[in-house]
């Protein structure tokens, strides 16, 4: 791109990196009343299990999921992961030994975290609960009265372990299998947190759901596991938003979320992440969708060193629908590798891929999509639309789409645009007085307004915040 | 006054305009008229500072920065090495001849945004900001600027329903050409280019937006104490009538070869272009 102003030296300082990631800080985390020693052995999975009192089938399941994670290769079709070191990492930190009831059961060190965080102005009335997630262990969660009343639960995925050990017993894992690839495998061994929700049969939950996760240890995995039942004509907006602090050495980030979306149900799924630009965020998310039920899943995908994620949807009920909104930014040093995953196994069903990515300063974003019709889903509808924005010439983006048709009587339609940002909207917008730097965060707004505006309101602005941070200084 | 001297515009290595001098005063209209390729657009993109338009005087080779006599001047203040928003907050305007689409952004967000850089930047000097201050504050808080915007779309034959549109995405080239002068009327700015604003614009379009562009050249701007300075270029001597500029400038080769006023647009009108010799600059 050639500039619009005389080249001036950057002024770029050491450590100017560290710096200008707002949420670049670190709290000492010394009061951990558990750590696991570094590095993954049966004998850490069976401590976690022990340690967390959980039922003999738990603790089977997880060393299933250590057997299975040692022996699947690692996956070579995506992004490269071949500096993820699996024995330099701590797969269990655990900060205090209860979870806190209210606010002022939180420990100081942890509270200022939030503080920073912002996340007790977060946890407002408008809020229908907060969950928030200290490194492996909820340590601190509200849910409001009205909640339970609909008999709507909200807790910790251990906590509704030991509530509910039946409901979770028939759900966990049947959605995404141990097997299913070697990160889920991973977490299946020794995941520690995330949330269960339960929403009973016609309930409208109303107000959405809010998690927040946080790494906050160097080469702390975490890996957290989520469980979504949306009884029979329910309605729940899940929401979680991902900040990291800064680290030098990599961590990695491996969740699994299982979403049971029940006949004429409504789940919407919401992420929006911002991970340090060192993590590893390895994801599998997955929904089932029975009759007439309706899955969103709005996936926002932004820091990261690599991410792979293609939330994905089996539409199993005769007129299910399934939607996916992705966006993904990457910058100088990240790939971002994300996109979605529709089955149809039943007629009348429908899917809609939408999938923005912007690349800047040599990052790398991917579009991996996977439509898959099967023989029974006749009357069925797929569209995907990729549109990849690219800011320099450095920069790259690639779509890989699969598609799978076994029925002759379905409609599928697939765009893919990618677009350089051109000199010309630059100029035109400078030429209403704008500065270059502005311009180009009007343009890549623009591009991603679009999904944006399908967040809840209060993420929106928060996005739209990122954004800004990530294109200061970037045109040009 | 805007002053351009002897200015020499390449594009590609090619030399497009080979030479051109012209003072606009506040309150003056002027038309540049001339055939396709004559250079009229690549001298109209040099004076906004598009760095395709490389800018320099004969006889010199590219221009060091900051460097060399001035070849643009606006009000005084040389801005030939100004970026394209520097020159636009300083009261410079281009009605652009291709209108480029940004999508996700609308009219309305374009326009707020505008101002408020104009108002918040430094190239805006102290008078200028004292005056706008008032009306900016105004402009700025967004219903009263949503308002205000509402009322001059619609003087000009633009629905409220475009404002709220990707800015020009799928619009119509008249759409397009219209929302040009709207964009000049909401920034006011001292001097105006209006790259053949006409083209592409039926009858009736073309007489409303005559009519805007002459009573927008009649008044003060509302972010300076002086009448407008404009500059018109077209093809099309059908503009004239409505606007009747001062002065009437043909170009041809990158050169303009005949200045004058109300009976140069009658000689083009009568004989065309090939009546004028490019060898006669003048």
């Amino acid at each position: 791109m050639s500039r619009f102003a005389p080249i001036k030296p950057s002024k770029i300082k050491a450590g100017s990196l560290e710096s200008s990631y707002k949420f670049g800080f670190h709290t000492s985390t010394d009061k951990y009343a558990f750590k696991s020693g570094k590095g993954l052995s049966m004998k850490v999975v069976e401590d976690i299990s022990s340690l967390k009192d959980e039922p003999k089938w738990m603790r089977r399941n997880r060393l299933t999921g250590y057997q299975v994670f040692k022996d699947k290769q690692m996956p070579e079709w995506g992004a490269d992961l071949s500096s993820i070191h699996f024995d330099d990492i701590y797969y269990y930190l655990k900060p205090t030994n209860k979870e806190g009831k209210n606010w002022e059961d939180v420990p100081l060190e942890i509270k200022k975290t939030f503080d920073k965080l912002g996340i007790p102005e977060a946890e407002q009335k408008t809020l229908s609960g907060v969950k928030a997630q200290f490194d492996s262990e909820v340590i601190y969660g509200s849910i409001k009265k009205m909640l339970s009343d609909k008999g709507v639960v909200f807790l910790g995925m251990d906590e509704g372990l030991r509530k509910y050990p039946d409901l979770v017993r028939e759900y966990f894992s049947s959605l995404i299998p141990t097997g299913d690839n070697k990160f889920a495998a991973l977490n299946t061994a020794v995941w520690s947190g995330g949330s269960f929700v339960y929403v009973p049969k016609n309930v409208d939950v109303g107000l959405p759901l809010q998690a927040y996760f946080r790494i906050n240890s160097p080469n702390a995995g975490q890996f957290e596991r989520t469980l979504i039942i949306a009884d029979e004509g329910s309605k729940v907006h899940y929401v979680e938003g991902c900040t990291a602090p800064a680290f030098s050495d990599g961590s990695l980030h491996s969740a699994v979320v299982e979403i049971f979306v029940k006949k004429g149900a409504t789940v919407q799924y919401t992420t929006v992440q911002n991970w340090y630009k060192n993590v590893y965020n390895l994801v599998t998310k997955r929904a089932r969708v029975e009759e007439e039920g309706r899955m969103v899943w709005t996936d926002f995908n932004m820091g990261s060193k690599v991410t792979m994620k293609y939330p994905g949807f089996i539409l199993a009920g005769k007129g299910a629908i399934g939607e996916t909104l992705s966006m993904a930014m990457a910058g100088a040093g990240q790939q971002l590798d994300t996109g979605s995953k529709a089955i149809h196994l039943a007629p009348y069903t429908s899917s809609t891929i939408i999938s923005k990515s912007i690349s800047k300063g040599g990052g790398r974003t991917s579009y991996r999509g996977m439509v898959n019709i099967g023989p029974k889903a006749h009357h069925s509808k797929s569209k995907v639309v990729c549109d990849a924005l690219i800011l320099d010439p450095q920069s790259r983006s690639d779509t890989y789409p699969t598609n799978k048709i076994f029925n002759s009587d379905v409609t599928l339609e697939h765009e893919a645009s990618v677009s350089r940002i051109g000199e010309e909207q630059l100029f035109y917008l400078m030429s209403r007085g704008i500065s270059e730097n502005e311009a180009g965060k009007m343009i890549v707004q623009g591009f991603a307004d679009p999904l944006i505006k399908k967040l809840p309101m209060e993420y929106a602005v928060e996005m739209n915040r990122l954004i800004d941070l990530e294109m200061t200084g970037s045109v040009g | 006054m805007l002053k351009i001297d002897n200015i020499h515009v390449t594009v590609d290595n090619k030399e497009v305009v080979k030479g051109v001098s012209l003072e606009i005063r506040p309150g003056e209209i002027h038309a540049l008229m001339g055939p396709n390729g004559s250079g009229k657009s690549s001298l109209a993109m040099a004076l906004m500072g598009h760095p395709a338009y490389g800018v320099r005087r004969k006889g010199q080779g590219p221009r060091d920065k900051g460097q060399g006599q001035s070849i643009i001047e606006l009000d005084g203040v040389d801005i030939t090495d100004k970026t394209p928003d520097e020159r636009a907050r300083m009261g410079l305007f281009l009605a652009s001849q291709y209108p480029v689409g940004v999508g996700g952004v609308t009219v309305e967000q374009l326009l707020r945004r505008a101002a408020q850089e104009k108002l918040t930047n430094e190239q805006t000097d102290k008078r200028t900001k004292k005056i706008i201050n008032d009306k900016v504050n105004k402009f700025i808080d967004a219903l009263k600027f949503r308002k205000d915007l509402e009322k001059l779309a619609e003087k000009i034959g633009i629905s409220k329903e475009l404002l709220r549109r990707s800015i020009n995405v799928g619009f119509s080239g008249g759409e397009k050409k219209r929302l040009e002068v709207l964009q000049m009327l909401v920034l006011q700015p001292k001097y105006a280019i209006l790259d053949e604003t006409d083209s592409g614009l039926d009858v009736d379009a073309l007489r409303t937006i005559a009519k805007n562009i002459k009573t927008f050249g009649l008044r003060p701007s509302a972010f300076g104490l002086q009448k407008p300075g404009i500059l018109v270029i077209t093809h099309y001597a059908k503009l004239l009538h409505y606007l009747k500029p001062d002065y009437i400038h043909v170009m041809k080769d990158g050169k303009i070869i005949e200045s004058g006023g109300r009976e140069v647009g009658e000689k083009v009108e009568k004989e065309g272009y090939v009546s004028f010799r490019s060898d006669k600059a003048i």
